[in-house]
């Protein structure tokens, strides 16, 4: 579909243009934010050096959340190499989205960074990874995945006793912070969220009905977590005490094609 | 099975002949449709050009959906270096498979995604551009199928069961062309609708209303022409009348390469 939108452009500019369109497009390092060289998300690429910092421009959609994951390929003896991860919410680095402060759990590779966030608008984000100084040059190989979970279902009928559970475990030993669980109806229409923090290997339980969920009907939950993929891990549960009924709709990972 | 199908073949061509088994085959250039490249489901691979279309043949199931990803792994500085697809439901190019879904909200900066549901079993075809630069650049593309499938619904009328199949979007706006089909036990479509989903909504079918047997059990099988991911789906199989309930979530049918 975008070669038909990328076409117009084409016809559009050499219409004005008068001229063959060629983007004026040079090679040049992404040594700085401007230059930031296009990342696919899931898709793992190694950048090798030492004592530098590269930029990666990618894309993410807002609500969603987003881990990116740097580890060193090991070939130093006994050296210290460290791949170190920032974020921004931007294109042009400016707002910093995480630095450290989320995504480095307990299942961190050695010298490895991972930072996550929560997307606050659609649009182009930036990564930066930095490769610390070492007499040798060494391999940091890097990864941009979504984290968001989704669920679909859960059922709502106060009459009948019906409310959806949402359970919530968070696998890393330390606190996960910063997890936003959103009810969503089945219009499609967000109906409210909470964002809570659950203890090392706890669980958490929000229930459905205080997301705003309507008394009568059924709908979605989405969570976004900014921790590595994997660390959470959650279900929903649909009961009435009334009836008796129970059903259940386990949450999954919206993974990138080329995971 | 099949090399030994293949000896057997050259033994017969070197009797009848008397001529060495030598296939008259020869590299060519996947520039053209008929000279398309054979790209297995799931394998992802990186296409270096400027200005470049190449063509890649795989292999379709009827009633199953695919999607075709392809991005741009830039290297040129502020460039808008895009990755564009077309795909076709044929080995020869001429029925377009269109471009109407496939574009999520996931979407990678300068990529494309089309996908598809596949009316046939048979050989497709997916055409692969990389924008004009001045340099070339690679796209980054894998096929995949989307496909996703639950193993059961129960129902008996005379109890009350019945399955309620949820199907979530999770893409932010409306996706279209989601073909829900039920199965007998027996394997035999019962019946099938088309459906769409506002972002973030959930849509709910009733298998009952697929045609399924007043009693028996069966499964069903969702062909989501979107983007892997962007619809997940559960049924759950419920009683009013003795208060059971069962669930049986959808996975994806995915391929040995990814």
């Amino acid at each position: 579909m975008r070669k038909h939108r990328w076409i117009s452009r084409a016809a559009i500019l050499a219409t004005l243009g008068g001229v063959a369109f060629l983007p004026g497009t040079a090679l040049a390092l992404n040594d700085t934010c401007a230059n930031a060289h296009s990342r696919p998300l899931g898709y793992q690429f190694t950048l090798t050096g030492s004592g530098i910092n590269r930029y990666y421009r990618f894309f993410a959609a807002s609500g969603a959340s987003y881990h990116v994951n740097s580890a060193p390929v090991g070939a130093n003896d006994g050296a210290t190499e460290i791949c170190n991860v920032d974020v921004f919410r931007d294109s042009t680095c400016t707002t910093l989205a995480s630095s450290g402060t989320l995504g480095d759990e307990d299942t961190e590779d050695l010298g490895g960074d991972g930072d996550g966030f929560v997307a606050t608008a659609t649009q182009a984000h930036t990564a930066v990874v930095g490769l610390g100084a070492q007499p040798t040059a060494f391999s940091c190989a890097t990864i941009i995945q979504e984290t968001t979970l989704f669920s679909p279902w859960f059922f709502r009928e106060v009459a009948n006793g019906y409310d959806g559970f949402v359970e919530i475990r968070n696998s890393d030993t330390l606190t996960a912070t910063g997890v936003v669980v959103t009810a969503f109806a089945s219009s499609g229409a967000a109906t409210g969220s909470t964002t809570i923090s659950i203890p090392g290997n706890g669980t958490a339980l929000v229930q459905v009905s205080a997301l705003g969920a309507p008394a009568t009907g059924f709908g979605s939950v989405r969570i976004a977590t900014p921790q590595k993929p994997g660390t959470i891990v959650a279900n929903i549960t649909t009961l009435s005490a009334v009836t008796g009924l129970s059903f259940d709709a386990p949450f999954s990972r919206r993974v990138s094609p080329y995971q | 099975m099949y090399k030994q199908r293949w000896v057997i073949s050259a033994s017969l061509w070197v009797a009848l002949t008397g001529a060495a088994v030598l296939p008259s085959t020869a590299i060519a250039l996947n520039d053209n449709c008929a000279n398309a490249h054979v790209r297995p489901m799931g394998y992802q691979f990186s296409q270096v050009g400027n200005n470049t279309t190449r063509y890649y043949r795989f292999l379709a199931a009827g009633g199953a959906s695919y999607h075709v990803h392809s991005s741009p792994v830039g290297t040129n500085d502020g460039a808008p270096e895009f990755c564009a697809i077309d795909n076709w439901l044929d080995a020869t190019c001429t029925i377009s498979a269109g471009a109407l879904y496939g574009d999520e909200d996931t979407n990678d900066e300068g990529s494309d995604g089309d996908g598809f549901i596949a009316t046939s079993s048979g050989v497709h075809t997916t055409a692969i551009l990389n924008s004009p630069e001045i340099s070339a650049f690679n796209c980054e593309t894998i096929i995949q199928e989307t496909t996703l499938f639950s193993p059961w619904f129960f129902r008996e009328v005379a109890n009350g069961y019945d399955g309620f199949v949820e199907i979530r979007n999770n893409h932010s706006d409306t996706v279209a062309g989601i073909v829900v089909t039920a199965f007998a036990s027996s394997g035999v479509a019962t019946g099938s609708t088309t459906i769409s989903i506002p972002g973030n909504g959930t849509a709910l079918v009733q298998v009952s209303t697929l045609g399924a047997p007043a009693t028996g059990y069966g499964s069903v099988r969702i062909a989501t022409p979107q983007r892997p991911g962007t619809i997940v789906a559960n049924i759950t199989t419920l009683s009013g009348i003795t208060g059971l309930s069962f669930d049986a979530p959808f996975s994806r049918r995915e391929s040995p390469y990814q």
